[in-house]
């Protein structure tokens, strides 16, 4: 198993994709430049951007970044050695044929959590410029919480869009689809539906920011989808739980039951 | 080690890759030919685990192939598909997939340069995948095949794109393979090629099995058929008119405007020993000559009828 972590690894370290990936994570840093760049134009002078952080970690990670990390990575770990006919290399070696979509998926995880660490870290700094040192390093288990809400969103996407990648031909575009039709619209939607994403429970987990807080700000916007209907953090942690050991069950036995036509005579 | 294919079948949806084949491959080197489009590179895949049967089974020493790791230890492939992750050194790609073995990283290294050596690679170890030609890939990709020393090897088309020097190696290290006992599964749509390399083969068109047993045999039914050859020349109707005069020739169709004839004869061994003479003595530019591809389908054919 070390073996291929390591090979993974180092194939993840040589590929291109990395480079845009990680162009794609610095989006809501550019986002935050762009902010603190616009500010001597607006209105109130007074305008502080510290209380946007929670505010950028919902839309911009949640709903953005989180599900596009995992998308290309994830739809990545099955389809890219189908593409690119290299899993017979893999699949005729002595080793069990979970191990090659843990391995990969393992790689994954700890790629993305570096970007969105990294990333997550720039953003909160940049807003908490204004707050000095001290406020920096007071509300830096924010900083962590969130980091950690959005590492179990990589356990439960990572292994779905796996499925996806393995399953489908177009796997991004199911991929997309997925993201951003079901994960983010079904959450706006009226009734109960919202309980069927994922990013509801992933929002039941963020941080709860108080009135006192520097935190806090009035215009909650996507924050209302947890005012509708508010579950218990248990029932959340269980759901996703439940979610990341069904999902990443199916991811490793993809290759156990689907088998890839890499040239068809 | 003893591999047994049972009414082995194969069908995606209505498309029928393979057709209750059945046959036992023992070792030493046994040839798989046919045609493009046969079914060789199905067979090679249901044999080495990589595709589910869609009926019957493939049993390597008593044990089913499908969804069983563990015999993978004694398997060795060589794909026909020009794919690799083109970052990777040869070195690295051959060490890698030999550590995936379970030998530790230094017996790998080992293994990998043992094998590079015996496929002609030593001095593009270190160069990328991606920079070498058809002919180097071919042979690295036989290099990961045998590092780690397996009792039973399938190799697809291992000889295209390969140069004649490369060709001639590598067609030797196949036979030591068989001399040495390992049971080598070789598919090539070339007879020839297959000719080289071993006197037992398996013949399959469209999924069936035609024959099976001493290429000989199978030789003589194949020497029945005519042989078409095709050259384009600037002479066209100096050697129309040569070729003609020789009771093997059955029939010369020629093109002026395109410089091309295409000869149609029952004793090819005889008719290239004789075409340099013919050219050399007319003064005779010949810009190409090749046997159309589809020759081998029209033999299978005539094995069919």
């Amino acid at each position: 198993m070390i073996t291929l972590i390591q090979f993974f690894a180092r194939n993840q370290i040589r590929n291109k994709r990395l480079v845009w990936l990680t162009l794609l994570s610095l989006v809501p840093v550019v986002c935050c430049i762009g902010l603190w760049v616009l500010r001597p134009l607006m209105k109130d002078p007074d305008f502080d951007v510290a209380p946007l952080f929670p505010q950028i970690i919902q839309s911009m990670y949640l709903h953005l970044l989180l599900p596009l990390l995992c998308l290309f990575v994830g739809t990545a770990t099955i389809a890219d050695e189908v593409r690119d006919r290299t899993l017979p290399y893999l699949t005729i070696r002595p080793i069990p044929k979970w191990q090659i979509v843990f391995s990969k998926n393992c790689v994954g995880f700890v790629t993305i959590s570096i970007m969105l660490f990294l990333s997550l870290g720039m953003t909160y700094s940049l807003l908490m410029i204004d707050e000095g040192l001290g406020a920096w390093v007071s509300h830096l288990p924010l900083l962590l919480k969130n980091w950690g809400v959005t590492l179990v969103g990589v356990l439960i996407y990572l292994p779905i869009f796996t499925i996806l990648g393995g399953l489908f031909r177009k796997p991004v575009l199911a991929g997309l689809i997925f993201a951003f039709g079901w994960e983010s619209h079904i959450a706006f939607f009226p009734g109960n539906l919202k309980l069927f994403t994922i990013v509801y429970y992933l929002h039941r987990l963020t941080p709860q920011v108080e009135k006192s807080s520097l935190f806090h700000m009035n215009t909650q916007f996507i924050s209302f989808i947890m005012t509708q209907t508010q579950v218990p953090l248990s029932t959340a942690w269980m759901v996703l739980l439940s979610g990341i050991v069904f999902f990443w069950l199916i991811s490793l036995s993809i290759l156990y039951f689907k088998e890839y036509a890499m040239t068809l005579e | 080690m003893k591999i047994e294919v049972k009414a082995l079948s194969k069908w995606y949806g209505q498309v029928i890759g393979v057709n209750n084949l059945s046959f036992t491959v023992e070792p030493g080197v046994t040839g798989f030919l046919g045609p493009n489009g046969a079914g060789k590179t199905t067979m090679l895949r249901l044999m080495t685990g990589q595709m589910k049967p869609s009926q019957g089974q493939v049993l390597i020493n008593g044990e089913s192939i499908w969804n069983h790791e563990k015999i993978n230890r004694y398997l060795g492939y060589c794909p026909e598909q020009d794919a690799f992750w083109p970052y990777l050194t040869g070195e690295e790609f051959v060490t890698d997939l030999t550590q995936m073995h379970g030998f530790s990283k230094a017996e790998s290294r080992e293994r990998a340069l043992e094998a590079i050596q015996e496929v002609g690679m030593t001095e593009a170890e270190k160069k990328k995948i991606g920079s070498y030609s058809k002919g180097m890939r071919q042979r690295i990709k036989l290099a990961q095949a045998i590092a780690h020393d397996p009792d039973v090897l399938f190799l697809d088309e291992p000889l295209n794109g390969m140069d004649p020097l490369a060709r001639r190696a590598t067609v030797a290290l196949i036979k030591k393979l068989g001399v040495l006992g390992k049971a080598v599964v070789v598919s090539s749509h070339v007879l020839h090629e297959v000719e080289e390399m071993t006197d037992k083969i398996v013949l399959i068109n469209h999924g069936r099995l035609l024959a099976e047993g001493d290429i000989y045999e199978i030789r003589k039914l194949i020497d029945n058929h005519p042989l078409q050859v095709s050259i384009r020349c600037n002479q066209v109707n100096v050697l129309t008119a040569q070729l003609l005069a020789f009771d093997d020739v059955q029939s010369v169709e020629f093109d002026r405007e395109k410089h091309q004839l295409t000869v149609e004869t029952r004793n090819p061994e005889a008719f290239y020993q004789r075409l340099p003479e013919i050219v050399l003595d007319n003064k005779i530019d010949v810009y190409s000559m090749w046997s159309p591809d589809e020759n081998l389908e029209a033999v299978f054919d005539y094995l069919v009828r």
